[in-house]
């Protein structure tokens, strides 16, 4: 290639990059987001429907009342495989309502049919759509697959009526398009309900996925009814507590969190600040001015420095060469010991052992997280809860489970690499115990780091391992209390019963020898035991 | 003083015994427990002087609160009341047929292999103080006797030279059997087969007033119990076998009984005496046909042999059985009771040859002319 062919070669390829927007990169990619098969699409569509529906509620501080329907139509659709033979999928119908704040009339259009670039560029916030790709993705794949538009309902405190739109999106442009718009009536205050319709496979995991759902958000109420091969049924799971859980704070993101690019891109938008020491510690946490100063000091620069002239790398070595104070850490929102204890208990009634750790706040790379960890043990319905396995491990990230990719999350690896032998549990292959044993792991952060943009898993960095195991740790501990006195309680049974059945035996063999009727041997038993509860 | 053999009564009675101490524990509400001998090896003791073996002061308790001895106690009770039922009905059992009937008489019962009931039946016997037989399970029958001797079974009176057949079959259990008149000035009790029906068939035990008892190799239990009857009432026991380190233990299994049967003395017949094949006979009664009749020891003999050396009866009778047993270590031969037959040239000669080593074998071991 000549000199001018190459550059016209990067010139259409800008091009196509400006020309690209999150709607057409969307429609794009979206089998990484997790519409790859029609079960992870319903799973992902109720993901993203039900964290729009918890922040909304979070911002009214009004407990959740989740009425979720899903419904297999008797429409069938083949989506394209990579057989090139294409698979046969059911279309379902999704709607889920909410007793949110809703979404003024004049906005709804834009917040459900437009897909946003995350915006958080100078402010980070613990949230379930972190990186998320949102309702108005979900709006798309269903557009995409099925050509039907979108139902929303939404009403706002005050407002009359509700506001009914039908609308869907204009790939090219990224914009809603509005099909029917107008009020109706609505029994409710406030709330919002969508209603859509996608290529779908109902199977166990979206009941699992909706109580893991339940052990993060304890205070969460979800009415599931479902109509799937024509059987209706209806599940409800009821709020743990009744308790809001601490609101989430916005908070500065930390100078050892932030690369280079990003550093550079802020100081780009900045007008206000005229120096860098103004700069860094209006926008970054722990950050005062004489901090700055010692920071551009190391680097070299000067403080008076206009922060377009930033030089992103030097600051950010000299940052990492001295010791900045942690950010404030108490900025999450975690569920707590207590009330994952309680999820548990409703989850599980019958369970034998039932325990959570809540670890302190701590961060990593300038991020604050916090993590969680509880168990279940013993009794029918842990047994039963998945069949495939006997040890599940419930993994959570800012409250919202991680159905997939299991064993590239470290929310898995944590508990794998326990050694749980030490703790009383029999353990078989790849360290996972063997005993039928439930096990949630949750992080919240301002930031999760995710290994892919699809957030399946949380990839593995060294402080939050740390967290983990700590908290895996100390649940071990009241784990092994637990099953030894269990043990010790099931020898002293079994050691009567043992000792009955040999007396038992005993009593006739001597009373025919002696040639009596019947020989009484309880006396003995109770000389060996004490008073029994046979004798109570 | 020759020990006078229980009835079948006083052993029911004695094995009700254990049943009323039981009762009483469990109408008390005590926890019952049974102290016996303990039966290890370590507890076997040779008593040179009394040249027998027996159990040592060790003891063992078999205590109703300790899992692991529960199943022993349990089974030691049931064993008790199926001996107890057996005899009163006049039926034995075998060792194996107790294993079967504990195997069903319950789940918790059931032995993990015949030897754990065969420990129960041990058990019993050193609790009891009675060998096995005495209470019905009885050893397989091995072995016969021959001779103008009379003995009172139970049911009838027999002699042993109107039996028919290869004379009287000593049964499994010889216990309430009783020895009557009987002609006869010693009984020699011999290894093998073939010799005891020569014998027979020469009509030497008449012509010589002698009893002959077959072994047929290590005698079964009832014939040790034979023995040891005809040892109480006065008769003088001659021990005839090869010339092998194996026969050295058949005559002192007779003797001095075993370390397995350490707990019960009436196993043994301490005034028997060994009477040959003895190793100076080799030169005494074999000269000529010494070459023909020394075969080699094999490498199973010689590693027997060495494990005499330290057997505990080895070292009694003034070293006597370490010469003899020292004899096959210096020359790696022995030979058998087979070897008779090698000094004769007609068969006529056979009875001139059993009678001579007879004649003065009896004399110089049991101090009895024949």
């Amino acid at each position: 290639m000549t000199v001018d062919q190459l550059r016209l070669a990067a010139e259409l390829e800008a091009q196509k990059m400006r020309e690209s927007n999150p709607a057409q990169y969307f429609e794009r990619n979206l089998h990484q987001l997790g519409f790859s098969d029609p079960e992870h699409s319903l799973l992902q569509t109720l993901k993203e429907m039900i964290d729009n529906s918890l922040d909304a509620t979070e911002l009214g501080d009004i407990l959740p009342e989740l009425r979720l329907e899903i419904e297999e139509t008797k429409d069938e659709i083949t989506l394209p495989s990579q057989t090139g033979r294409g698979r046969k999928a059911s279309i379902y119908r999704v709607r889920l309502e909410d007793n949110g704040v809703g979404i003024m009339p004049d906005k709804i259009s834009d917040s459900i049919g437009k897909l946003l670039y995350g915006s958080k560029l100078t402010t980070l916030k613990q949230s379930r759509g972190q990186q998320g790709i949102g309702i108005s993705a979900v709006v798309l794949y269903s557009q995409l697959t099925t050509l039907r538009p979108t139902t929303v309902i939404s009403k706002v405190s005050g407002n009359q009526n509700a506001r009914r739109i039908v609308l869907k999106i204009d790939v090219d442009k990224n914009e809603p398009v509005t099909v029917e718009e107008g009020d109706i009536p609505s029994a409710h205050d406030h709330g919002t309900s969508i209603e859509l319709f996608l290529p779908a496979r109902y199977s166990d995991k979206v009941e699992r996925y909706l109580k893991e759902l339940s052990i993060g958000n304890p205070h969460m109420r979800l009415a599931l009814a479902k109509r799937i091969a024509g059987e209706s049924s209806e599940l409800t799971l009821e709020r743990a507590t009744d308790q809001m859980p601490p609101m989430t704070k916005e908070i500065k993101p930390h100078l050892s969190s932030i690369d280079a690019g990003t550093l550079y891109r802020m100081a780009e938008v900045d007008d206000d600040c005229r120096t860098l020491v103004s700069f860094l510690s209006k926008h970054f946490a722990t950050m005062s001015g004489k901090t700055a100063r010692r920071i551009l000091q190391a680097a070299k620069l000067p403080p008076n420095l206009k922060p377009k002239s930033i030089k992103a790398d030097r600051i950010l070595e000299a940052a990492r060469n001295m010791k900045l104070r942690r950010p404030k850490l108490d900025v999450l929102s975690y569920i707590g010991e207590d009330e994952l204890k309680s999820s548990l208990r409703n989850l599980f009634p019958d369970a034998e052992f039932i325990d959570a750790v809540s670890r302190p706040p701590w961060s990593y790379q300038g991020i604050p997280f916090r993590t969680e960890v509880a168990v279940a043990m013993g009794g029918q319905s842990v047994t039963n809860y998945d069949e495939q396995r006997k040890v599940t491990v419930i993994r959570l990230a800012n409250k919202v489970p991680l159905p997939y990719d299991l064993s590239d999350c470290e929310l898995y690896r944590a508990v794998s690499e326990v050694d749980w032998r030490n703790y009383g549990l029999d353990t078989g292959e790849r360290g996972i115990p063997t005993d039928s044993v439930i096990f949630v792991t949750s992080i919240v952060a301002s930031k999760v780091p995710y290994t892919s943009p699809g957030k399946f898993a949380v990839a593995r960095v060294a402080e939050i391992h740390d967290e983990l195991t700590l908290a895996l740790q100390e649940l071990g501990r009241g784990m092994r209390t637990h099953i030894q006195r269990k043990n010790k309680e099931e020898s002293v049974a079994k050691r009567l019963e043992y000792f009955r059945g040999y007396y038992g035996i005993l009593a006739e063999e001597v009373a025919a020898i002696t040639g009596v009727q019947k020989l009484d041997y309880e006396g003995t038993i109770e000389k060996l035991f004490g008073r029994t509860e046979a004798d109570a | 003083m020759p020990e006078r053999s229980l009835s079948v009564q006083e052993v029911m009675d004695k094995l009700k015994e254990l049943g009323s101490r039981l009762s009483e524990s469990l109408s008390k509400g005590d926890v019952p427990s049974v102290e016996h001998r303990r039966l290890s090896k370590s507890n076997v003791k040779f008593d040179l002087n009394q040249h027998t073996y027996e159990l040592g002061n060790g003891s063992a308790e078999i205590r109703g609160d300790r899992k692991s001895s529960l199943k022993k106690l349990t089974a030691l009770a049931f064993l008790t009341r199926v001996s107890h039922e057996r005899l009163e009905i006049g039926l034995s059992t075998t060792k194996r047929d107790y294993y079967y009937l504990q195997k069903s008489r319950h789940p918790l019962l059931i032995p993990s292999n015949q030897a754990e009931s065969d420990d129960v039946i041990r058990v019993a016997e050193v609790l009891h103080d009675l060998s096995r037989e005495t209470f019905g399970v009885v050893a397989q029958s091995k072995g016969y006797l021959y001779g103008d001797i009379t003995l009172k079974e139970p049911k009838m009176t027999i002699n042993c030279m109107q039996t028919g057949g290869d004379g009287y079959s000593v049964p499994g259990n010889v216990e309430y059997i009783d020895i009557g008149d009987s002609n006869i000035k010693a009984l020699i009790a011999i290894e093998k087969e073939g010799i005891y029906r020569n014998l027979m068939e020469l009509g030497l035990p008449q012509k010589l007033n002698i009893g002959v008892a077959m072994l047929g190799g290590q005698p079964s239990r009832g014939m040790r119990r034979m023995l040891r009857k005809f040892s109480d009432a006065g008769y003088p026991i001659g021990i005839w076998t090869d010339l092998n380190p194996y026969s050295l233990r058949i005559a002192a299994n007779i003797i001095y009984g075993s370390i397995q049967s350490a707990h019960i003395s009436r196993l043994s017949a301490p005034n028997a005496k060994f009477m040959g094949l003895e190793t100076q006979d080799v030169d005494e009664f074999f000269p000529k046909v010494k070459r023909v009749i020394l075969e080699p020891l094999t490498e199973e003999d010689l590693k027997a042999t060495n494990d005499n050396v330290s057997l505990p009866y080895m070292q009694g009778d003034d070293g006597y059985w370490l010469r003899e047993n020292q004899w096959f270590i210096d020359n790696l031969k022995k030979t058998e009771l087979e070897a008779f037959n090698a000094l004769t040239k007609h068969a006529r000669d056979l009875e001139e040859v059993y009678l001579q080593y007879l004649r003065a074998k009896t004399k110089e071991k049991l101090n009895v002319t024949i």
